[in-house]
């Protein structure tokens, strides 16, 4: 399995399968994160998702990038696109209003549930990019610590401690910022 | 269970619950094809080992379609996957709508597949997938079945699969499982006995499906569907260039129309906005109009008659219909003196000239601002802050 690091060049020389090993690789999260902040405007998280990586791939093209942590460096592309999605003052309906609607015999069930939700982005939010990273892979796409250090090209000891180092970040800024404690 | 454990199951809950959420196959496709098309040519090394490759596999009679196109694109060419959009609940894709970021239009589509066919499931082996051809819509291809290369987008059908099959029966389910459900719900219609529209492109000596339809009735009519494909071709639309078409063409110039010959126009280049910007005049066969004509013309007489005695007579007259219909393209899309951006490939350069196919165009028409638009998009694609 190529790491990200070896993606990117391979990608830079022109290949099209790096490139959709890579995308598959990071979409998941690129949008998760999106998504999140977003708070559930699909149409809108289309084309912020679509912009990060169309910005994404003219800068690999443009020369040397940050291959280190390809996942942090997609998210910040994308925290910019976020900015200037709502600084056009793209739209804001989003997914938490159409829940607490269609929870009607429980609204307080719906509130709930959105808060939290909003909670969990905020916090991914303002984690490490590469702790955001391992944790989705982890608790989301249930990898292993072995696939995660190949794909980012780390010993597996790195990885858990990567890891640790994330879910104690979780925990910390999740009690700060919401009453529910995982 | 210990409190780390218990930690880990509830931070997963949570994660999955809370903070889960994955785009639909059609997006993640169309955006990756999008992706795809930005990508630089391969290195000339690279290119010589892909067409020497194809070439081998074509000798040794392999799953092959010898298509006009594949002998003569250039390397690097798009050849994007795309599904149909999930959750549209419609059995076709790029079905209409104006292109955004995220989707494609049905022209763009079209303008991205050199051979576009009517054809039904002969077999579904993961991920390949045969075709036998009921027609050619558009393009040329010599052989009767085909194979389309699924793999790059069969993990999201699988995972589609996965995600539905979970949710209904409540427990992981076995790889069989997925695997069927892929092929009764896989949104390409891949269980036998559909009639398929095909928009495809070339990958090595495979396809890749760059969208299509299949026919399920009354929702969503493959006649329909075909016509608003050939609509898109017989006006020109499917060929309107794109900024993110770049890397489709070897040159793309700004030029003048000086005259239309016979199987041929010739340009003064204005302004070399691709390639190489020594030559002033540029030659266009006739092969772009000539293509589409073939497809009006084939389309016309499917849908004029299918009596034998008038399907006879329309073979006999085809090439005349062909060359008549090609004439009328030119001289009703092409008006001296008209100014255009045009993207050009099979480029062969000459003393003070330089000859090439025509890819896509897009003409001043009453408003130079549109042609001044598309520059600025080529020569300054980014325009993102990264």
């Amino acid at each position: 399995m190529d790491s990200d690091g070896q993606l990117v060049r391979r990608i830079q020389s022109g290949d099209r399968q790096a490139l959709a090993l890579l995308y598959n690789r990071h979409l998941p999260s690129v949008w998760r994160y999106v998504y999140g902040q977003l708070r559930g405007d699909d149409q809108t998280c289309r084309d912020v998702v679509s912009e990060t990586f169309l910005a994404a791939i003219r800068g690999l093209g443009s020369g040397p990038q940050p291959v280190d942590n390809v996942g942090g460096w997609l998210i910040g592309i994308a925290r910019h696109k976020l900015h200037d999605s709502r600084r056009s003052g793209a739209r804001q309906t989003g997914q938490d209003q159409r829940e607490v609607a269609s929870l009607e015999g429980d609204p307080a069930l719906a509130a709930e549930t959105a808060d939290t939700r909003q909670a969990v982005a905020e916090v991914m939010d303002q984690m490490d990019g590469m702790e955001r990273t391992v944790l989705e892979w982890k608790y989301i796409e249930e990898l292993s610590v072995h696939e995660m250090s190949q794909r980012l090209g780390r010993t597996e000891k790195a990885i858990e401690g990567i890891l640790y180092r994330a879910r104690n970040s979780f925990r910390k800024l999740f009690s700060e910022t919401h009453q529910v404690k995982p | 269970m210990n409190s780390s454990d218990q930690y880990d199951d509830a931070l997963a809950d949570l994660l999955k619950v809370r903070y889960a959420a994955t785009p639909d196959a059609g997006f993640t496709e169309r955006l990756l094809a999008q992706l795809q098309a930005q990508l630089p040519c391969r290195q000339p090394a690279q290119r010589l080992c892909r067409r020497m490759a194809v070439a081998a596999s074509l000798a040794a009679a392999v799953i092959t379609c010898t298509t006009l196109y594949l002998r003569s694109r250039p390397a690097g060419h798009p050849a994007a996957v795309l599904v149909p959009k999930r959750s549209s609940s419609i059995p076709g894709d790029a079905a209409g709508g104006t292109a955004t970021m995220s989707t494609l239009s049905l022209a763009q589509v079209v303008g991205g597949a050199p051979l576009i066919v009517r054809a039904r499931v002969a077999e579904w082996k993961p991920p390949l997938v045969r075709y036998t051809i009921s027609y050619i819509i558009y393009g040329d291809c010599d052989d009767k079945v085909i194979t389309v290369d699924l793999s790059g987008i069969l993990p999201f059908m699988r995972q589609e699969s996965h995600d539905r099959l979970k949710r209904q029966i409540g427990k992981e389910p076995t790889d069989a499982a997925i695997d069927a459900e892929v092929s009764r719900d896989g949104g390409m219609g891949l269980d036998l006995n559909h009639d398929t529209i095909l928009l495809l492109a070339t990958h090595g000596v495979t396809y890749e499906r760059m969208g299509g339809g299949y026919d399920m009735p009354p929702k969503f009519r493959l006649d329909d569907y075909e016509d608003r494909v050939m609509k898109t071709i017989a006006d020109g639309s499917a060929f309107e260039p794109q900024p993110w078409r770049i890397a489709d063409a070897q040159l793309i110039v700004r030029a003048e129309l000086l005259q239309i010959g016979v199987g041929e126009s010739r340009w003064k280049i204005s302004r070399v906005i691709k390639g190489d910007g020594k030559a002033s005049t540029l030659v266009l066969d006739d092969q772009f109009f000539r293509r589409r004509a073939q497809a009006i013309v084939a389309y016309k007489t499917r849908r004029a008659s299918t009596s034998p005695t008038t399907q006879a007579a329309a073979a006999e007259s085809t090439a005349r219909l062909v060359d008549a219909e090609t004439a009328r393209l030119m001289s009703s899309e092409l008006v001296v003196p008209e100014e255009a951006i045009l993207f050009v490939d099979q480029v062969q350069s000459a003393a003070d000239s330089v000859t090439g196919h025509l890819r896509y165009g897009a003409y001043r028409n009453q408003q130079k601002e549109k042609l001044d638009k598309l520059q600025d998009a080529i020569l300054r694609p980014s325009g993102s802050k990264l």
